[in-house]
């Protein structure tokens, strides 16, 4: 087993990055251990890809410090690091042939040629493109081009793999296939994955932790399931799948759980409470699909009347205004009866379990 | 789609018309103007010479014969192959050629360097390369025979700050030559190799550094023949006129480095050219020309669809 300093692949220390007056990256401290699959989640301009191309090498950091595998990477040009990446647009060389485009980074490691042949071979392979070799770029379809730019940039063996929203230029059922695709890649290969995505269902899919990032910062790093469920802010809560945010007050302690006041007077037992005095003001989280809806009014905690529902599919969306004022978002599974469907201008009860609301640090 | 495509086969006849009303005037020019004169000049080749210039109507080989073989000052030696006009062919190749590289030497960089600024500087920086180009030519080329002579401000220059201690001989030579042609044709060279490199995704640079390639790695694995066909088109629009030009040989170049476009000038100037002879010249260069042009496009497009 490899020392601790050794199994962090990626150590990002305080890295800040300023575009003249834009500020694209702050203080940013991550640490990604080895074999990895890891996330940077966030809407455009959050600064996901500056981090990315700090990584890779393609900008200087502004200050702080990266570290691949112990080693500071400061000064050392992207053909001297020993990451390869995936590019948005798979900047794959026009004027050679796949197989050629496989072998380029090889080449450049100055591999003998039946290396290089051999290596092309297995990663024709890995990708399903043994069949393809010899096309140019442009004869490919979007999916062939993207694992052909998977192909080149894992060829070479490298520490630690980059990839800068590969899937966006994808449409969505190749996208969800490719999704597993990559999965198991990083699997297979042992390589550290580094994936930058705007898509929350792409992150929550694949990756083994996520950090989610806005506006040059980064909010919160955790596994999928602490960021969906015990989002550490508003932003993260909102970014990721669909949110009620309640104004809410404290009223006391019961069983662990924090009981927060509602604006209508109804009490919630909460999880995730930082402790705070009695009184003070705080905003709930209440994801819609923990909310149930029931036909009898008095039966929850809650009435309310349906103004809304939408049918998705697999779950249909009501908006239901509470008495009180407030209206919140309710996903309810669709089951093979038709027991749970209400209409617009039904009266329904809402039950919320306890815990299920979950208080923000902001 | 049908309904637009029938309302389109219903108008063809007049968009046709419409279209060919438009056309006209460009192919009157390019008749007129390019196809007459050149037709002329064949027919000129394969007529007899007038001694004060001008043709005698009266079909002949003379001119054709008299590029190739050296029949004596009299025309009754058995025929033996006639240099002078070979040498002046290759020599005019030559000088071409160099161009042509010193063109690109001096023109991807600037081609580059402009691509790569930010939009709103590129057009003050391409309008800055054709600027000299508002003089004319015979007055650049002047300029450039005043600038390297024995005794201008080039040589006073080295002088002074003592890289030499004696003149270069620059004037009359075939660097002359060659300096004069590089500078005439130039932005031939910047324009064409800068709409290339300003479609160039330089992701792509970042992709083969990425995958452990250096910079000049880079410049000659990806960014060359990504885009070749800018640096293709900007190499025969310099090497070209370059190949035909003879105000920069007349010039520069003195008497001992005749170029093809002086030699096809002497024969139209005055009473002592010979008209057919000067086009049959002129009939072998274009020739020449097609060829290389037509051979490029095939081979062209054999890479387009390998």
């Amino acid at each position: 087993m490899a020392t601790d300093k050794q199994s962090i692949a990626v150590e990002i220390r305080n890295v800040g990055k300023r575009f003249g007056d834009f500020v694209a990256l702050s203080s940013a401290s991550l640490s990604i251990p080895d074999n990895e699959f890891f996330t940077l989640l966030g809407p455009s301009g959050c600064g996901k890809t500056t981090l990315l191309r700090l990584i890779a090498g393609f900008e200087d950091v502004s200050e702080g410090q990266i570290l691949l595998y112990g080693q500071e990477l400061e000064g050392l040009p992207p053909h001297k690091r020993p990451v390869n990446t995936v590019f948005q647009h798979y900047a794959l060389f026009p004027h050679m042939t796949v197989s050629e485009n496989v072998a380029f980074g090889l080449r450049m490691k100055g591999f003998d040629k039946s290396r290089i042949n051999e290596t092309v071979q297995r990663m024709l392979g890995l990708v399903h493109l043994e069949k393809l070799a010899d096309r140019r770029p442009h004869q490919l379809s979007g999916g062939q081009q993207q694992r052909a730019a998977l192909a080149r940039a894992i060829a070479p063996g490298p520490k630690v793999l980059l990839l800068d929203e590969p899937l966006s230029a994808l449409d969505l059922k190749l996208r969800q296939a490719m999704r597993l695709e990559l999965k198991q890649l990083q699997k297979d290969t042992g390589i550290t994955f580094v994936f930058v995505t705007h898509d929350q269902e792409e992150a929550l899919a694949m990756s083994d932790r996520i950090a989610v990032m806005s506006d040059g910062t980064i909010q919160q790093t955790g596994d999928a399931r602490e960021i969906y469920d015990n989002p550490l802010n508003r932003f993260v809560a909102n970014f990721i799948g669909e949110a009620n945010f309640i104004d809410a007050e404290l009223a006391g302690k019961a069983d662990g759980l924090c009981q927060y006041r509602l604006p209508n007077g109804h009490i919630v037992s909460c999880g995730g409470a930082a402790p705070a005095p009695s009184g003070s003001k705080r905003v709930i989280l209440l994801r819609p699909e923990k909310i149930g809806l029931i036909a009898d009014p008095q039966a929850g905690g809650l009435e309310g009347v349906v103004s809304q529902a939408v049918y998705l599919g697999t779950d249909t969306q009501y908006r239901v205004k509470i008495d009180g004022g407030m209206s919140l978002l309710v996903r309810c599974q669709n089951f093979g009866s038709d027991m749970s469907r209400f209409r617009t201008g039904d009266r329904v009860g809402l039950r919320i379990e306890d815990g299920a609301a979950r208080v923000l640090a902001d | 789609m049908t309904g637009a495509g029938n309302d389109r086969l219903n108008r063809s006849g007049a968009f046709r018309s419409v279209r060919t009303a438009l056309l006209l005037p460009s192919w009157l020019v390019i008749g007129v103007f390019l196809l007459v004169p050149v037709f002329l000049m064949l027919v000129f080749s394969f007529l007899t010479k007038e001694f004060r210039g001008g043709v005698i109507w009266e079909f002949s080989l003379a001119a054709y014969d008299q590029f190739i073989f050296d029949r004596g000052l009299f025309g009754d030696e058995p025929p033996t192959i006639e240099w002078t006009y070979i040498t002046i062919f290759c020599r005019s190749i030559l000088q071409a050629a160099v161009a042509t590289v010193l063109c690109l030497i001096l023109g991807f960089p600037t081609a580059y360097f402009i691509a790569t600024r930010d939009s709103r500087h590129r057009m003050v920086w391409l309008f800055l390369v054709t600027v000299p180009y508002w003089v004319n030519l015979l007055i650049r080329t002047v300029s450039m025979k005043f600038l390297i002579r024995d005794n201008g401000p080039l040589n006073e220059l080295l002088l002074a700050l003592g890289a030499i201690s004696q003149p270069l001989t620059l004037i009359n030579t075939d660097f002359a030559v060659q300096l004069g042609l590089f500078y005439s044709y130039l932005p031939f060279m910047v324009l064409p190799v800068y709409a290339s490199v300003e479609r160039y995704d330089f992701s792509l640079s970042e992709a083969a550094a990425d995958l452990y390639a250096g910079r000049w790695t880079i410049l000659r694995r990806v960014v060359f023949p990504v885009v070749r066909p800018g640096i293709v088109a900007g190499c025969i629009l310099v090497f070209i006129p370059s190949l035909g030009a003879f105000l920069a040989p007349d010039l520069l170049g003195g008497a001992k480095n005749f170029m093809i476009g002086s030699l096809i000038e002497e024969q139209f100037k005055g009473n002592a050219g010979n008209w057919p002879f000067g086009a049959a010249v002129a009939m072998i260069l274009l020739s020449m020309v097609l060829i290389a042009l037509m051979i490029h496009a095939r081979q062209q497009s054999r890479t387009e669809v390998g």
